[in-house]
């Protein structure tokens, strides 16, 4: 009888032992590992998004605002598929649908979908199916702004990176900080007021107020439209600049973009010709030239040229008016009015193209103008070694040399402004603090500006686009047409025609550089960038009374 | 003494199983105002949206070309200035 009450006491004290030891391993051994997992059962972390900055308008209307879109995701392994997803669904999205591969617990399907969309797949009450917050950009004012906007697209990681114009060179700043949310909840996913909470509220980013005055920036977009097609054109630019600071006003390019669905076009189309494509600016080159020999005193206004009665030659090469027409005994005033290559080919020999090449690089010609948008470049100034007599000449008429739009526009805002050469900008504001710019360096003297400025009213006031001058203003301006380089020789029937001037003369209010590449119509500066530049101008100068 | 201290005892553990119950229950309404919130966050922001479109210069445009305020186009078959130019 006491060997069986020994063998009960044994087991028991054997069953206690083993139920202490795993007690023991479980609280000792164990214990980290199930206490972590106790808390991902009941805590969730939450990522909140951060909203992009906006860009406004110089009147704090967004150019370019955040909207509300969501991100769709399937669960593979709890999913069921129903054909009334593709009748909702873009294409692309319908093409991932079809994909799905069964070894993940999350899978992407689209980004960015509006909620009608989003209510519309919920409508459908589908298993293994999810929505995040993924805010996309709007335009308000579509894609008149296109390229210096830029647009957000993606980086390696999948998150929003800015890519071109303002988005592209402000990403930095655009990009806010994204918060967290660690919050305990039940099982029925309520929160519990009693458990940990953590709350990193999220970082939004940078609102950029840039110079861009819609208004003007709506006039050079329609305007710029119509002109294409009238003129039928192949592109177009209008960059609208103030002189005295370098606040750039408007600027617009044709053809152009969406960038909300960027993708969708040519990858050609996402760089902004008046910052990165270069052209030969032509005769309204000639200002430039004009303005370093005045400066120089190697002319006057009055200086007699004796070389104009006919064309000139210059090594094998034989210089000629644009019209084949001359004007023997010219003054330089009558030289820039008639747009005179073979008195600016004289001009240029008095002038010397040391010093030339000098005033172009003080012009800044050849070099970025750091303007604040994304992917600027600059053709660069050939060597001076390499510059032979026929450079001289064909340059000081503006051929042989390319500028962008945006070099050109800021060179002529210098004669603008008594020879004070301005940074162009676009951004004036970041988060209401204004941004510091460096002060306009003075590349030509007050008295070869005033002096250049009289000789470009002269010029809109006597020269070849007299007529399509609005009364009553006092407008400074030169003509350009400029025949296209193509595969070393220059083609006889495409030219770029151009535009470049500031107004009032006076006390210019704004400068305006327009372009207009391979012109139907008329070849001539004269016949359609000039008519539109002085359409343009018309709104303007109402605008700015 | 011993009961007094017994009852005090007894009073302060049955107030903490009433407020523990009370600020586990009050999860259901927090998680009631976090949806709102977020509800009213989002038709904001559609409002918004709703208010630029609204006012942007190109929508502008297009209703006054709608209610006939724009001047028509004028369609050149040939620019002018050329046209006016000849004798």
């Amino acid at each position: 009888m006491k060997w069986r009450l020994v063998v009960i006491q044994v087991f028991f004290a054997l069953f206690s032992l083993s139920i202490m030891l795993r007690l023991g391993y479980w609280q000792v051994v164990k214990a980290a590992g199930l206490a972590s997992e106790a808390v991902s059962q009941r805590q969730s972390f939450l990522e909140l998004p951060s909203p992009r900055g906006e860009i406004l308008s110089s009147d704090g209307f967004p150019l370019v605002t955040n909207k509300e879109a969501y991100l769709f995701y399937v669960n593979p392994k709890q999913f069921v598929f129903s054909p009334k997803l593709n009748q909702i669904l873009p294409a692309s999205a319908s093409a991932r649908l079809s994909a799905i591969p069964d070894n993940l617990s999350w899978y992407l399907i689209a980004r960015y979908l509006s909620t009608p969309v989003r209510d519309q797949i919920q409508d459908l009450k589908l298993t293994g199916v999810g929505f995040e917050p993924d805010p996309d950009r709007y335009y308000p004012e579509a894609s008149s702004s296109a390229h210096f906007l830029g647009f957000v697209g993606q980086d390696a990681s999948g998150r929003p990176q800015g890519y071109f114009g303002l988005e592209g060179y402000y990403n930095r700043q655009l990009t806010g900080t994204p918060g967290k949310l660690v919050q305990e909840k039940d099982a029925l996913n309520r929160p519990i007021l009693i458990g940990d909470q953590n709350l990193l509220l999220p970082q939004p980013g940078s609102t950029l107020t840039t110079s861009i005055d819609r208004t003007l920036q709506f006039i050079a977009y329609q305007k710029l439209s119509a002109a294409l097609t009238r003129y039928s054109a192949v592109s177009g630019t209008v960059t609208i600049m103030e002189p005295s600071t370098g606040r750039i006003l408007a600027m617009v390019s044709l053809p152009n973009y969406d960038p909300a669905s960027f993708g969708e076009f040519d990858q050609s189309l996402y760089k902004n010709p008046i910052i990165s494509d270069a052209y030969e600016p032509g005769s309204t080159f000639k200002v430039l030239v004009m303005a370093a020999a005045l400066d120089t005193q190697a002319v006057q206004p009055d200086t007699i040229c004796d070389t104009c009665s006919g064309p000139v030659a210059v090594s094998d090469y034989v210089i000629k008016t644009w019209n084949d027409k001359y004007y023997p005994q010219s003054t330089m005033t009558e030289i820039i009015q008639h747009s005179d290559n073979v008195g600016m080919a004289f001009v240029g020999r008095r002038l010397g193209k040391r010093k030339l090449i000098t005033y172009l690089k003080k012009f800044g010609i050849g070099q970025l103008s750091k303007v604040d948008l994304q992917e600027e470049s600059s053709p660069s100034l050939r060597p001076e070694s390499t510059w032979v007599d026929i450079d001289l000449a064909t340059a000081s008429f503006g051929q042989g040399i390319a500028v962008t739009p945006l070099q050109m526009l800021r060179a002529v805002s210098a004669i603008a402004t008594r020879g004070l050469l301005p940074r162009p900008r676009i951004v004036d504001k970041i988060n209401n603090k204004s941004v510091s710019v460096p002060p306009p360096t003075q590349v030509i003297s007050s008295n070869a500006a005033a002096q250049m400025t009289l000789m470009m009213v002269n010029a809109v006031d006597s020269g070849e686009a007299k007529w399509a001058k609005p009364k009553g203003f006092s407008i400074a301006g030169k003509t350009g047409t400029a025949q296209i380089p193509v595969s070393g020789h220059y083609d006889a029937d495409k030219t770029i025609a151009s535009f470049v001037g500031f107004a009032p003369a006076t006390s210019p209010k704004f400068a305006m550089l327009v372009t207009l590449r391979e012109p139907k119509s008329s070849p001539w500066g004269s016949e359609t960038a000039a008519p539109l530049w002085f359409d343009i101008s018309k709104e303007i100068l109402r605008l700015l009374k | 003494m011993l009961k007094l201290l017994i009852i005090l005892n007894l009073i302060l553990l049955s107030g903490q199983v009433v407020l523990s119950f009370g600020r586990a229950t009050q999860g259901a309404h927090l998680a009631g105002l976090q949806n709102r919130a977020q509800t009213l966050a989002a038709e904001n922001q559609r409002l918004r949206e709703s208010i630029y479109s609204a006012s942007s210069l190109s929508h502008i445009w297009v209703l006054a070309e709608r209610l006939n305020l724009q001047p028509r186009s004028v369609n050149f078959l040939i620019p002018l200035p050329v046209a006016a130019a000849r004798p």
